[in-house]
């Protein structure tokens, strides 16, 4: 089901909040900035996003979402 | 090793052990010549990039005209500040091959973690991958970054497409090839110096320790800005004409079960905490390749070994070194039915080791005391600190810091360290990094650091602060202020203000007000800790 930008910066922000538990997130952010966003934390990300958006993210894309913004622009394309 | 040889004492050893290259170049060279359109490097994503030893070659080759434009010479130094990619590779090999000194720098620690190492090695020009830009401009922005060039890999210098030939640069084997940065007890890093001697042998002997041939193929999870990637799965493999999977550690673990059956890969090598997190996944082995994993750098658990065996059907094969050996020194035997469970393992060939006592006398079977090791992997010294050196290498060994013990088969033990360094999740912590950042606090009249058990991390770090009687300040503001000054994997888990505590009053000192470590973790086991 296709998702609108807007929509998908709240569920996102939501998911990403939830993860490194932190309270205030820059969605321009990528994983050098964000210093919540570790291994682990990175394993759950990927869970979190494939459960909160019922989305299957294969393991090649999983290796090179490091920053928000390419983790929105794979989520537009899977729910394409 | 066909140069005549002159080695500092705790470089020699009574066994013959023979290199049969000069430098890496001649070793890279050896296998294009043999292996040429066998794959070498591949390096999975959004665009898998593959390369066949002599598909690198020209890569190296024009690499070497970039370096001649920045007017860089043999010997120079660089620093690259990459997350495992296929550029930190080129510009890698390229530097080796060139006869440049590579030091590689973690691009999660702070800008002015960085300044002190881009200093300290005294690095005339600084590659950066474009990614980590928002960081690098932090550095720029320093000012006693006595750098000649920041050169970003997007920038047209590095543009790799026209061949250039020259003539090499020599390259003698007692030439430093890399320099590795690692915890130092004051809080600055240390720069160990890593020779082509040291390179070559370690990786020579840990790929014959385990086999390795023109069909192995690694997967490189670790980071290569530190030795055991560099090492283990990197040059180890390249040693036999073999390949590997390089990837990036932090974002792949989810993805490792599937990497090594896209790929066949035979071998890799983790810390402890990369096998806790794998079993705390639930991802299946689906690969029919995957021979066994070498283990390193922090404890490893029995119950995770015995867990992950299990689970996964692999066996773990654990070892022991450190940066100052290049790789490891010992590792447990090989094949599966010698290793000696709970051991890391009998001495590899290019090194000895024994365990000492505080003069330098060797304590004998079954007694604990100091891991000290001497051989062709063990590192000239600490760049500029003399009187690390004269205390680390003496009587003809590199002293450790670490204990353990050797049976009567010669297996070695890991036992701990003398001293408080914090191993969390495979990096080497001193208290003293992150106590000298939180004095820096206004607030703070006094601080010490400790390591606390971590069930996937091994160790994680607490603070426990004295604050000025009138502060306010609380512990998420003090994460805040560690944030802005500190790498993101050496900020603390948990900071206890001591003013709020009703049970102490006081960081607990001895009678020449050194601060006793071991009480303080004992108060934090009893009263704080989780588990």
């Amino acid at each position: 089901m296709p998702i609108n930008t807007r929509d998908l910066d709240v569920k996102l922000e939501k998911t990403l909040k939830k993860v490194f538990k932190i309270e205030k997130i820059n969605l321009e952010s990528s994983m050098e900035d964000i210093s919540e966003w570790n291994s682990f934390a990175h394993i759950q990300l990927i869970i979190s996003l494939q459960e909160d958006f019922k989305i299957k993210i294969p393991f090649n894309d999983a290796m090179i979402m490091t920053s928000i913004p390419i983790i929105k622009k794979k989520i537009m394309n899977y729910l394409q | 090793m066909k140069e005549s040889i002159s080695l500092a004492k705790h470089q020699q050893i009574s066994k013959n052990f023979k290199i049969d290259y000069n430098n890496i170049r001649e070793l890279f060279y050896e296998k294009v010549k043999v292996r040429s359109d066998e794959i070498f490097l591949i390096c999975p994503g959004e665009n898998v990039v593959e390369l066949t030893y002599m598909e690198l070659k020209p890569l190296i080759k024009n690499t070497y005209g970039i370096f001649r434009r920045l007017e860089l010479k043999n010997k120079d130094r660089i620093s690259l500040v990459f997350h495992n990619s296929p550029e930190f590779l080129i510009l890698y090999f390229s530097a080796l091959c060139f006869g440049l000194t590579v030091v590689p720098i973690n691009p999660g620690i702070a800008p002015k973690e960085m300044r002190y190492i881009i200093n300290d090695s005294k690095s005339k020009v600084i590659f950066y991958s474009n990614t980590l830009e928002s960081k690098i401009k932090n550095i720029k922005n320093l000012d006693n970054v006595k750098l000649k060039k920041i050169i970003s890999i997007n920038d047209q210098e590095f543009s790799l497409k026209n061949e250039e030939s020259f003539e090499e640069n020599e390259i003698s084997i007692h030439d430093t090839g890399v320099i590795i940065y690692t915890s130092g007890t004051t809080g600055n890093p240390k720069g160990v110096i890593l020779s082509h001697l040291n390179l070559l042998s370690d990786s020579k002997s840990i790929s014959e320790w385990f086999h390795f041939d023109t069909k192995t193929r690694t997967l490189c999870i670790l980071p290569l800005y530190h030795n055991n990637g560099q090492v283990t799965t990197l040059l180890a493999p390249l040693y036999q004409g073999g390949s590997t999977v390089i990837v990036q550690g932090k974002v792949s673990l989810l993805s490792f079960w599937d990497l090594v059956n896209r790929y066949d890969v035979t071998w890799t090598s983790v810390m402890a905490s990369i096998l806790s997190m794998l079993l705390s996944i639930p991802n299946e082995r689906k690969d029919q390749t995957l021979k066994a994993i070498l283990c390193g750098g922090q404890i490893l658990t029995r119950t995770v070994q015995k867990q992950f065996e299990e689970k996964f059907k692999i066996p773990i094969f654990e070892g022991y070194g450190l940066t100052e050996t290049t790789s490891f020194s010992c590792i447990n035997c090989f094949p599966t039915e010698k290793r000696r469970i709970g051991s890391v393992g009998k001495v590899l060939p290019t090194n000895e080791m024994s365990i000492l006592d505080k003069n330098s006398k060797d304590v004998g079977e079954n007694n604990v005391g100091e891991i000290c090791i001497r051989g062709y992997n063990v590192t000239t010294g600490y760049l500029g600190l003399k009187e690390k050196n004269e205390n680390s290498f003496r009587d003809g060994w590199f002293h450790s810091g670490d204990f353990g013990w050797k049976d009567s088969d010669g297996f070695f033990y890991f036992q701990g360290r003398e001293d408080f360094l914090i191993i969390k999740g495979g990096e080497n912590i001193y208290p003293a990094e992150l106590e000298n950042v939180l004095y820096q606090h206004p607030d703070i009249v006094e601080c010490a650091v400790i390591g606390i058990p971590d069930k996937l991390l091994g160790e994680d770090i607490c603070a426990f602060v004295k604050c000025k009687e009138e502060s306010k300040v609380s512990e998420i503001e003090l994460k805040e202020f560690c944030k802005n000054n500190i790498g993101s994997f050496k900020l603390p888990q948990k900071i206890v203000i001591i003013n709020l505590l009703n049970d102490l009053d006081d960081i607990p000192k001895g009678p020449t007000k050194k601060i006793l470590y071991r009480e303080l973790k004992k108060y934090y086991m009893e009263n704080l800790s989780d588990n």
